[in-house]
């Protein structure tokens, strides 16, 4: 109790504000295209960090560079560093797997896998053997309350999850990936296939989840950053136009194409 | 020519081929029943045959097809999915997707006797097996293979990326998302290929005549090594006696159990595939 009371303090000192990813001189070609040039970032721990930018700008490409998802990718190179907690990411021996139990991500369409509810939100630590029926169901709870999901379905654990509504199947997506205990979550523009209702819930979840979790938070939607970002990264066109905190980009940009992008959502870099 | 007139001359020509096929399928079905149904009581049904199946039953004849369908339909199954993981998975090289697609084709293009002369060869006079029931199913599941493939191959890659992305960031490693959630999906393609392998498998007689069974005094196999009563070599043993009205009654029975046993792996396969949920498209 006593930790929760002094965190905040600690993040106005600022001075131990502690980094738990930074992107060092990062750059990605696919085949021939240079899709990102040159990325700077430090993303801090406990906060949300929005990346906002016009579409095809590469917000996509960089986190998923984050988890390593984009390995899959045919023609992908990459040069620089992304390092999470002193861990070069893409360093040969590390464990892939294991990184993204620790870096978890949420896709634009939530995807729910053809089972039950509550194997869905069990789906990353299924293969944990010594979990007993007890304790998935403890589990299964414990995270369906977070995403405030638990009053919905709690009485329909066992029935399919393609049942739920969109929205709800997004929220069961945030829940499987919290399952895992992750300590940063990754989301790829979560609420822009969801109904304005669904949205403002996820948002105020967010920021009930950068108490224990660091979230990065990709959106189109200049409003929802202004509503939920800690600190804003502006990517246009593979570069890094502005990045800090988003009350002062917001209010005081002094960089014109952030300016413009902010008031017409448009860019033309 | 009006538009109207051209859709519903299409339409009527569709309808006509819907009906041929149809009336095929239910003149065959209608004269098998017809002349096979008066052959039929438990008795045919639970003994074995005599005077080369003239009189008495077929239960061994039964027993021994079911025996080798089913035993090639197990040696199918792990090869078929296991090629469908390699190609939809790890496979990247265009060139190798066309040539495994063209042996693919190719073994479903080679003709069955061929297979039991291959059979023959190799196993009976080279490996000197003798004749032999599970090499008949060995031989077997290498005919349905193709078909068992490539239904499984394209359950598999049509699963949306997205799942595989879903799983492998939720922390599951190649192999665990092969097996949680690629092999439920092409297992229900393997299956749906199986049903269509199994029922031509179960009435071929050119690949297993030679190899895998005997045309009677035979009953259940105790070891790997020995032959095997089938229906369709009985089938075949009995209309080569056609003038004698009792073998020609019992091959038309023969004839309708065949049928029936067909019918009867499709519905289970259905069951099976009914009840196994996999990712739909949305
Ligand atoms: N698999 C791929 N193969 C080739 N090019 C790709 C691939 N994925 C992305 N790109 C290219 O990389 C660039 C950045 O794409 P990315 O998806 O990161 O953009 P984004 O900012 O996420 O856009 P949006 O807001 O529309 O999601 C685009 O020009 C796109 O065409
Ligand atoms: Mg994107």
């Amino acid at each position: 109790m006593e930790q929760k009371a002094i965190k905040p303090n600690l993040s106005v000192v600022g001075k131990t504000l502690k980094e738990v990813i930074q992107i060092k001189n990062f750059q990605v070609w696919i085949k021939e295209n240079h899709i990102l040039a040159n990325i700077q970032l430090s993303i801090p721990k406990n906060e949300i960090t929005c990346i906002i930018g016009p579409s095809g700008s590469g917000k996509s490409t960089l986190i998923r560079s984050i988890n390593r998802i984009n390995d899959g990718i045919s023609g992908l190179n990459i040069q620089g560093e992304i390092i999470f907690n002193g861990l070069s990411v893409n360093d040969k021996d590390v464990d892939v797997a294991q990184l993204r139990t620790q870096i978890g991500m949420v896709f634009q369409k939530p995807c729910v896998f053809p089972k039950s509810i509550k194997e869905n939100v069990l789906f990353g630590i299924q293969h944990l053997k010594n979990l007993s029926k007890l304790e998935k169901l403890q589990i299964a709870e414990e995270h369906l309350k977070t995403v405030s999901l638990w009053k919905e379905v709690s009485h329909r654990l066992n029935d399919k999850a393609i049942s739920l509504s969109l929205g709800q199947q997004q929220r069961l997506c945030i829940a499987r990936t919290l399952a895992v205990k992750p300590e940063v979550i990754l989301l790829d523009e979560p609420t822009s296939s969801l109904d304005p209702v669904s949205t403002r819930a996820i948002e105020e979840m967010m920021v009930k989840l950068k108490e224990n979790y660091t979230i990065i938070f990709v959106t189109h939607n200049i409003q929802q950053a202004k509503r939920i970002a800690d600190n804003l990264i502006f990517i246009c066109d593979g570069k890094v136009i502005e990045q800090g905190p988003a009350s002062r980009i917001f209010s005081c940009s002094t960089n014109p194409q952030t300016k413009a992008y902010l008031r017409d959502e448009y860019c033309d870099c | 020519m009006s538009r109207k007139l051209q859709n519903n001359l299409f339409y009527a020509s569709v309808g006509i081929a819907v009906l041929i096929c149809s009336l095929i399928l239910l003149f065959l079905f209608g004269i098998i029943i017809w002349n096979g149904l008066p052959a039929i009581s438990l008795d045919f049904l639970t003994n074995s045959s005599t005077e080369f199946g003239a009189s008495g039953g077929i239960v061994y004849q039964i027993s021994g097809s079911i025996l080798l369908v089913i035993f090639s339909a197990l040696i199918c199954l792990p090869l078929a999915l296991g090629t469908a993981i390699f190609k939809s998975e790890y496979l990247k090289n265009e060139k190798a997707h066309k040539w495994i697609n063209t042996l693919i084709y190719s073994l479903n293009g080679v003709p069955s006797i061929i297979f039991g002369i291959f059979g023959l060869i190799f196993f009976v006079n080279l490996l000197n097996m003798g004749i032999s029931w599970f090499v008949g199913s060995i031989i077997l599941s290498m005919m349905i293979l193709p078909t068992v493939t490539l239904s499984a191959y394209q359950s598999i890659n049509s699963i949306p990326t997205v799942y595989r992305e879903t799983s492998s960031a939720l922390g599951l490693n190649k192999w665990q998302v092969i097996c949680h959630v690629l092999l439920p999906q092409g297992f229900s393609g393997a299956i749906t290929g199986l049903l269509i392998g199994i029922a031509r498998a179960i009435g071929e007689t050119a690949p297993i005549m030679f190899i895998a069974t005997a045309f009677s005094g035979v009953q259940l196999p105790s070891s790997f090594v020995e032959p095997v009563l089938t229906l369709p070599t009985h089938i075949l043993a009995l209309t080569q006696q056609a003038t004698n009205p009792a073998a020609l009654q019992n091959a038309w029975g023969a004839s309708l159990v065949l049928v029936m046993l067909v019918v009867i792996f499709s519905i289970s396969a259905l069951f099976i595939r009914l009840r196994h949920q996999t990712i739909s498209k949305r």
